[in-house]
């Protein structure tokens, strides 16, 4: 039979494993009195054949179970350690643990239409740059809105988890405990739900994960509608504000062309003109129309005065007189139209302008604000942003394998890598 | 049959791996003899190396995108294992002719020689990997690694590569130095700017990217980053023909080993690697 202890001459496995052995003799006096005392047991239970007739005894069964596990207990106590350690993680993930199935969906987040900066360009990758990168801030958003406490409330809490992810007695590590608090709660539900926006494509994958298929479904399926609802509400909540602010400026408008018509109505009346500029520019033709005919005339002088020696005659006295009268009117209608006694034009026509300006301004921006006001009130109630699904949620027929190899292989290498920072740590503090 | 009894190939293996860190803490002790700072120095030195890369990058260039992980750890996880392999591989291919004298010992391999060496290069790496580690965690207060066997194993798988391509290479460079030569300098400057320790595959043009993913070390870095963060875009990168690179380097040094075996115990002082020459 072969040996299986380690031979004497062999060097430790590692400097500290004398102290280590020490350390765990008691312990494996336990492990052997606990394994004497259950094979004691069951030889008391299952008593060995009374030897007739003077044959030998055949060995008892705890002598032979103490044979066959002496190989196994005279391993160094590290190893027999890891083996127990990877054995029972061996026996929780591919025995013990519960089955986990998982839902995948992927989807992009679209605008209607791509947006007018795009255009055309000879890069053609950097079309699709825009949509991909709103799809991607999306997603990011997304990933944290619908692992949020409020989203929780709304979809999780609505499947019942105590009942769906709630826990039994043959994997008490998975699942929901009962009467678990809020915060328990959520630290679980975002355990369930994965959010990973794609950075090169803009794909967004959404994963559930559930300890039976349908939960698991209706759970990547309730949490899709969440995000569809989400990213429109948040426009939608956005146009909405921007509409009351739009229908506010629109009543300041309209109250500023009030004010600002009725000013230039008052004064208007005030001043018996309808429209100042007009009556100045009429007053300004008809002083120019004065001087146009004054030129005449005194062109007309200027040829009878030549023509006739006397001055006085009647032919040149006549127009003398006309030139006369209607240098007198020029005169009068100049100091009329600019004396504050007078039609003081030159202060209606500017006074009558500030006021024409207010009415002019006050309409454009009642326009204005009008127009807004409209496009808020049709975007509150158009969809935006459109959640096109690539893959949509299936119901799983197969659990999910990945949990159970990563929890194995995390064990293997937690264990690798206490054996291995722990011999260089003792093979430094040992050194010689 | 005898041979292959569970028992017999157990405590066989026990034995080499008794036999390995026996090697790798001699190694240990040379190295902590050997060094100014004695055996703080083992782990200081790579540590200072890479905290020197590390700040060069993060003050010339800037730590990158924080968007997945902390960028001292995405930076880390580039430098750490880079310098694990190329360090493994180097030390296999000039390893052998320092620790001749072991060879009187009957027990002693060439072979076991080199595993001593990467299993200490592995843990001095892997303690540093570990303290950027739990570095990180301690300044974000949460679990940086979303997959610890993952990232374990791609360590160690990092290392078995490094291994078996050194192996291939001192066998290889005992007949032809020149390969020895070259795969040095290949390992030490070549692959240190293909291997995706300064940068993401992601942020490679896809013309480019297939040329990277040629270095199954970018595979290794990139997937090791992802096991930390499941999110990181890894566009292009194959778990299977990284792990097929090691399976693939690691069964082609053994067999080429198993063949030549006698080249090593000769050794030939005229021909040493490590010194670069390239030979006679």
């Amino acid at each position: 039979m072969i040996q299986f202890s380690r031979p004497k001459f062999a060097r430790p496995l590692f400097r500290g494993e004398q102290g280590v052995r020490k350390l765990a003799a008691p312990l494996r006096s336990l492990v052997s009195g606990l394994l004497h005392r259950t094979t004691s047991l069951i030889t008391s239970l299952r008593p060995d054949e009374p030897d007739s007739e003077g044959q030998a005894q055949a060995p008892g069964l705890s002598s032979r179970l103490r044979d066959r596990m002496q190989p196994v207990l005279r391993l160094p106590v590290p190893v027999l350690l890891a083996g127990v350690v990877v054995l029972g993680s061996a026996i929780y993930f591919f025995g013990v643990g519960r089955n986990r199935y998982q839902v995948q969906s992927s989807f992009i987040v679209r605008l209607p239409e791509a947006p007018a900066t795009t255009g055309s360009t000879l890069l053609g990758t950097t079309l699709a740059g825009p949509t991909m990168l709103g799809s991607l801030e999306d997603g990011r958003f997304l990933a944290v809105y619908l692992t949020s406490p409020e989203v929780m409330k709304r979809v999780f809490l609505r499947l019942q988890p105590e009942t769906a992810w709630a826990r039994n007695l043959r994997d008490p590590f998975a699942g929901l405990r009962r009467g678990a608090t809020f915060d328990e709660k959520l630290a679980f539900f975002r355990r369930q739900v994965f959010v990973i926006p794609q950075d090169l494509t803009g794909v967004i994958n959404l994963t559930t994960v559930g300890l039976s298929p349908t939960p698991s479904y209706r759970l990547n399926s309730l949490l899709l509608q969440e995000a569809e609802v989400f990213m429109n509400r948040v426009n939608q909540n956005i146009s909405a504000t921007q509409q009351t602010f739009a229908e506010t400026e629109v009543q300041r408008a309209r109250e500023r062309l009030d004010k600002a018509s009725l000013a230039f109505n008052t004064f208007k009346n005030e001043n018996r003109e309808i429209n100042p500029s007009q009556s100045a520019a009429g007053a300004s033709n008809y002083i120019t129309s004065l001087e146009s005919k004054l030129v005449d005339l005194k062109v007309q002088e200027a040829s009878l005065k030549r023509q006739f020696k006397d001055h006085s005659t009647p032919e040149v006295a006549y127009i003398t007189d006309q030139v006369d009268e209607l240098q007198r009117q020029i005169s009068e209608e100049r100091s009329q139209l600019v004396n504050p006694e007078g039609k003081d034009l030159n202060r209606i026509v500017a006074e009558g302008s500030k006021l024409e300006t207010e009415t002019l301004l006050a309409t454009e921006a009642l326009k204005s604000s009008i127009t807004a006001a409209d496009n808020s009130r049709q975007r509150t109630q158009q969809q935006v942003k459109f959640l096109v699904r690539l893959a949509d949620p299936e119901v799983p027929q197969l659990q999910a394998m990945d949990w159970r190899w990563k929890g194995f292989l995390g064990t293997l290498g937690v264990l690798i890598v206490l054996w291995g920072i722990g011999t260089f740590a003792l093979g430094i503090v040992d050194r010689r | 049959m005898r041979s292959l009894a569970p028992r017999y190939v157990l405590s066989k293996l026990l034995l080499q791996l008794r036999v390995v860190s026996a090697v790798a803490r001699r190694e240990l002790q040379l190295r902590a003899a050997k060094g100014a700072m004695g055996v703080v120095g083992v782990f200081a030195e790579p540590l200072a190396l890479i905290v020197t890369f590390l700040a060069l990058r993060i003050f010339l260039r800037g730590a990158g995108d924080a968007t997945y992980m902390n960028p001292a750890l995405w930076l880390a996880l580039g430098f750490v294992p880079f310098f694990m392999f190329a360090e493994i591989a180097i030390k296999a291919i000039g390893g052998v002719d320092k620790n001749s004298e072991l060879y009187f010992y009957r027990r002693l391999r060439p072979l076991d020689s080199l595993m001593g060496n990467s299993l200490l290069l592995g843990q001095i790496y892997g303690s540093l990997l570990l303290v950027f580690v739990l570095g990180s965690a301690a300044w974000e207060w949460r679990p940086v690694v979303q997959d610890p066997g993952a990232l374990i194993f791609l360590f160690l798988g990092l290392a078995l590569l490094g291994f078996g391509i050194g192996l291939s290479t001192l066998i290889v460079g005992r007949r032809l130095p020149l390969v020895a030569w070259f795969m040095q300098m290949f390992l030490r400057r070549i692959l240190l700017w293909t291997s995706c320790i300064f940068f993401s595959i992601s942020f490679i043009p896809d013309v480019f990217r297939p040329w990277i993913l040629w270095n199954p070390i970018a595979h290794g870095v990139e997937l090791m980053r992802a096991a930390c963060n499941p999110a990181y875009p890894i566009p292009g990168v194959s778990a299977f023909y990284f792990w097929g690179w090691v399976v693939g380097s690691i069964g082609f040094g053994l067999l080429v080993y198993g063949n030549n075996e006698s080249l090593l115990f000769a050794v030939d002082k005229s021909v040493s690697v490590d010194s670069g020459v390239d030979g006679d």
